[in-house]
């Protein structure tokens, strides 16, 4: 580290940074700036504070829409962990134990569908879980449940599990990858202690293992939430802008693009969008706050 | 304490491989037994094999009169100490030590007091809430040691402990584990390259070289009387030397090579002379007690080596001639098997 | 304690696990390539079946292919990936290079300024986003895509490289520069070359989210010139959702250089995600 003539320093920092305001932090900080304007019928926008917020949040007009969205999201969100994380969990667990012959070949196949688009992941599931097609029911049929299909995607009560359930077969991979990285990095040594202390394979796991990727866990935990929650692409591809059948798979992703825009009969409004955006901010802004908190606080990373 | 049987055990990862060759061994109730070689030699797999971490290929161990070949870790009443510690990082000192008793042992005030014993014998009893990472090299080794003690087994295995700890940290360590064993009586299996500590901490040493045993000893037997070239030339600082055996006039028929301690170099002739070697001094490493020269003779292919009193070390450039009585030659032949013929009269450490 | 389990039991379950979920991950993939192959009847009689001779067919790709310029897309995607990451990586480099090398006021502040944007989704200014590409008069083209994409890989990057830059040994620099050797040549000659192994664990990272992305060409570039590959893909299907040929041979068009690509370049990849993960 040495302290230099400033403008070479200058010189290497101010492209990327250039690029980075202009188009990332500016454009946020803007937004943020726009929800406390509002436009009237003449495109014009004015300052009118927090009116726009009050508007959203309770306005029946818009706030209903907005709150089934948040709630879609939470739902979203609940089921990645319920699913994604502990399938992760189980799948990294035995690709990093020792001797399974072919896991490397595990791993590369299981990570294929992440690499995929989310649309195509969206349009792939929707042929297989098309009645029309009937390749979901014949399959279930294999195992005595083709009794238990149904238009999933279609109806309103289980869309957006069905589309939640496609998130996480697409995104497993991630955090597979993520705890396999985690559970390798233990020294062997400290594996082989607690076998010649007489430890079971599953005690070693739940009391050695497991407490050593916590920290991992937790950025796996805050990477889903800011990832759900900015969620778009797989609704709009397979149910449109709307997040049908009524409004049942709406996330604020697609929340935003409808407010932002318009859709149909609603007008867009530039002013309502950043509203939304910005409430999408805070949002994800409390979680990232809760995860360094708890980082700071509780799951410390322990080098070897 | 237990008796430890290795009968006939090789190891051999691929077929026609072998790591490790027909190792012999019997080791008794109580005894300090250090297996020490050069890396690559099979001494630290020989002692996973004796823990249950790695299989045996061939042959059997026996532990206390049973065999154990199949049995695991955790069955085999042994306990054992890691190069690198293997401390549970998460866990402070005193569940470090208590994670293996706490499944074997139900009384919790039976492992609290076994807990506190041994940190006390370490040292180590105002530390049983910190966590590793704030503890120092040496305090680490001695909660590692500790989490063995506390087992009470049959057998300790230490895997090269001093290896990651600095000079005078291993120096003290190491008097640490001669008084553990002391105390305890504890039968001992001990993995080390370094000679020094071999010499110093074991009941018997047994040399190890590309899978197979060179000898086992004593110290002072292994010193005294190598078996072969290898042994020789491994245990002793500075190392043997080794010239060949004609030019220098030793008769006996197949003696190829012969050896000489540095310290037992001298610059007199004694009435038992048998080796005159003459050369011009290369280099003096004075070291306070004594120095080290080094010699170089026409037709040895590395400087000869003596050990002298700090007080009569000569100049280098400047010619000498040193000599060696006859008692104290190592002969060596083709194979590097020793031919020394056995001496009654065997001189002291000047 | 003593396992009761046998090994070999174990090791079963454990393949049959991950077998399980191998098949699972792959067989909705495999179904798409089998049927854009077949003729519709086959598609529906039988969608689970290999294409045999009879059932053979190609007439899902001709229509994707006239109707759609599927090509064009592609270069699309390419050459705004390319370019992003291209930029990316030079930039990167360099901010990571000035944010790690020298002790200057504020270097703080602006590193907790980048990597705000690791966290937050830079999707959440597109109100002001599309404003300002509306203003610069850069609607529907590519320049906007890439704009972006840089600003929102570059938080990741330059954390990344940052990481990889602290472990190049201060010697080399220090070397260099009692020699005389002048910042720029220090970093562009001897310190860039030592980052080609950050290239794969960046690569990875920002590269897929790109190619993927739909929202930013959605927003910012839908015009027809414009379209990437998922865009593309989207809108082909979204319009002719009954012809099924067609739409598994536009999925399979999109799948396939994925594939090829993963194929080829996987151990790379893994490598790379497995050291950025560490970090």
């Amino acid at each position: 580290m040495r302290a230099r003539l400033p403008w070479q320093v200058l010189a290497f920092l101010l492209p990327a940074l250039l690029v980075y305001t202009t188009f990332s932090a500016l454009p946020l900080v803007d937004t943020l700036r726009l929800s406390l304007y509002s436009t009237d019928e003449a495109g014009r926008q004015h300052l009118a504070g927090f009116a726009n917020f009050h508007t959203l949040l309770s306005d029946p007009r818009w706030s209903a829409g907005f709150w089934n969205a948040m709630v879609n999201n939470l739902k979203f969100f609940g089921i990645h962990m319920l699913a994604q994380n502990p399938i992760g969990l189980l799948l990294a667990a035995l690709l990093s134990l020792r001797g399974v012959k072919g896991a490397a070949a595990y791993r590369t196949l299981i990570f294929l569908p992440t690499l995929l688009s989310v649309v195509i992941i969206g349009f792939i599931w929707q042929l297989i879980l098309s009645p029309l097609w009937g390749v979901a029911e014949r399959m279930l049929g294999w195992v005595g449940l083709s009794s238990w299909f149904g238009p999933w995607l279609g109806e309103e009560s289980s869309a957006l599990i069905t589309l939640s359930l496609v998130s996480v077969w697409q995104f497993v991979g991630i955090p597979m990858m993520l705890i396999y990285a985690a559970l390798i990095a233990i020294p062997e040594e400290i594996i082989e202690a607690a076998v010649v202390d007489g430890s079971s394979p599953w005690r070693i796991f739940w009391r050695i293992r497991l407490p050593l990727i916590l920290p991992t866990l937790g950025l796996v935990t805050i990477l889903t939430f800011v990832a759900n929650f900015n969620a778009f692409d797989l609704i709009y591809a397979v149910k449109g802008a709307v997040g049908g059948p009524n409004y049942s798979t709406d996330l604020l992703g697609t929340y935003f693009y409808r407010t932002f825009f318009g859709y149909q009969s609603q007008v867009g409004s530039p002013t309502m969008g950043a509203t939304v955006a910005t409430l999408m901010f805070l949002v994800i802004l409390c979680g990232v706050a809760v995860y360094f908190f708890a980082v700071q606080r509780r799951l410390q990373r322990f080098t070897f | 304490m237990a008796q430890v049987t290795l009968d006939r055990i090789s190891k051999h990862y691929i077929p026609q491989q072998p790591v490790l060759h027909d190792v012999n061994l019997s080791i008794g109730d109580g005894e300090f037994v250090v297996l020490v070689g050069p890396s690559g030699c099979g001494k630290s797999t020989l002692l996973r094999m004796l823990s249950g971490l790695e299989s045996i290929s061939d042959g059997e161990l026996r532990i206390g009169g049973r065999r154990v070949n199949e049995m695991p870790p955790a069955d085999r009443g042994i306990a054992m100490v890691f190069q690198s510690y293997a401390l549970y990082p998460h866990m402070n000192v005193y569940r470090n030590m208590a994670f293996g008793l706490t499944q074997r042992l139900r009384d919790k005030q039976a492992i609290d007091r076994r807990i506190r014993e041994a940190a006390r014998s370490l040292h180590i009893d105002h530390l049983l809430d910190r966590l590793p990472r704030d503890l120092s090299g040496g305090q680490r080794q001695r909660v590692a040691i500790g989490r063995a003690i506390v087992r009470e087994p049959e057998l300790f295995l230490f895997d090269e402990p001093l290896s990651n700890l600095d000079a005078a940290l291993r120096v003290h360590t190491r008097v640490e584990i001669a008084k553990l064993h002391r105390d305890l009586k504890a039968t001992i299996v001990y993995v080390t390259h370094d000679q020094v500590e071999a010499m110093t901490l074991a009941d018997r040493i047994v040399v190890l070289h590309a899978g197979r045993i060179q000898q086992t000893g004593t110290p002072r037997e292994l010193y005294d009387r190598p078996a072969n070239r290898f042994v020789a030339t491994f245990l002793g600082t500075p190392a043997m030397n080794i010239l060949p055996a004609q030019g220098f006039g030793v008769p006996a028929a197949d003696v190829v090579e012969i050896g000489v301690r540095p310290e037992h170099l001298g610059l007199q002739p004694g009435a038992d002379d048998a080796l005159a070697l003459d050369g011009t001094v290369e280099l003096v490493e004075f070291l306070g007690d004594c120095a080290l020269v080094h010699l170089r003779v026409p037709g040895v292919a590395d400087a000869v080596v003596a050990k002298l009193p700090a007080g009569s070390a000569p100049e280098t450039g400047s010619a000498l001639t040193l000599h060696a009585g006859g008692a104290c030659l190592h002969l060596f032949d083709r194979e590097g098997r020793s031919r020394t013929p056995v001496r009654p009269s065997y001189p002291a450490f000047r | 304690m003593r396992n009761n389990t046998s090994p070999a039991l174990r090791g079963g379950l454990v393949h049959a696990v991950l077998g399980a979920y191998t098949l699972l991950a792959l067989f909705p993939i495999g179904l798409v390539l089998i049927n854009a192959f077949k003729a519709r009847a086959a598609i529906f009689d039988d969608p689970l079946a290999l294409p045999t001779p009879g059932s053979w067919s190609l007439i899902g790709f001709e229509r994707v292919l006239s109707k759609s310029a599927v090509p064009m897309f592609f270069g699309n995607s390419i050459v705004v990936t390319a370019c992003s990451l291209a930029l990316i990586l030079l930039l990167g480099a360099m901010a990571a290079w000035a944010l790690t090398e020298y002790r200057f006021p504020g270097r703080r502040v602006l590193t907790l300024f980048l990597a705000f944007g690791i966290m937050v989704p830079i999707r959440l200014g597109t109100v002001s986003i599309l404003e300002l590409v509306v203003k610069l008069d850069l609607v529907n083209t590519l320049t906007a895509l890439v704009l972006v994409y840089t600003a929102q890989g570059l938080p990741l990057a330059v954390f990344i490289l940052s990481e990889f830059i602290a472990q190049i040994p201060p010697d080399l620099k220090d070397a260099a520069r009692c020699d005389g050797v002048d910042e720029f040549r220090i970093f562009f000659q001897v310190v860039l070359p030592l980052l080609r192994p950050a290239i794969a664990t960046v690569g990875v990272f920002t590269m897929v989210p790109i190619w993927n992305d739909l929202w930013f060409p959605l927003i910012l570039a839908p015009g027809e010139r414009t379209q990437t590959i998922t865009l593309g893909v989207q809108q082909f299907i979204g319009q002719y959702a009954t012809d099924w040929n067609a739409v598994l041979a536009a999925l399979a068009l999109a799948i396939v250089p994925v594939l090829l690509l993963y194929a080829l370049f996987s151990k790379q990849l893994i490598r790379g995600i497995t050291a950025g993960a560490v970090k």
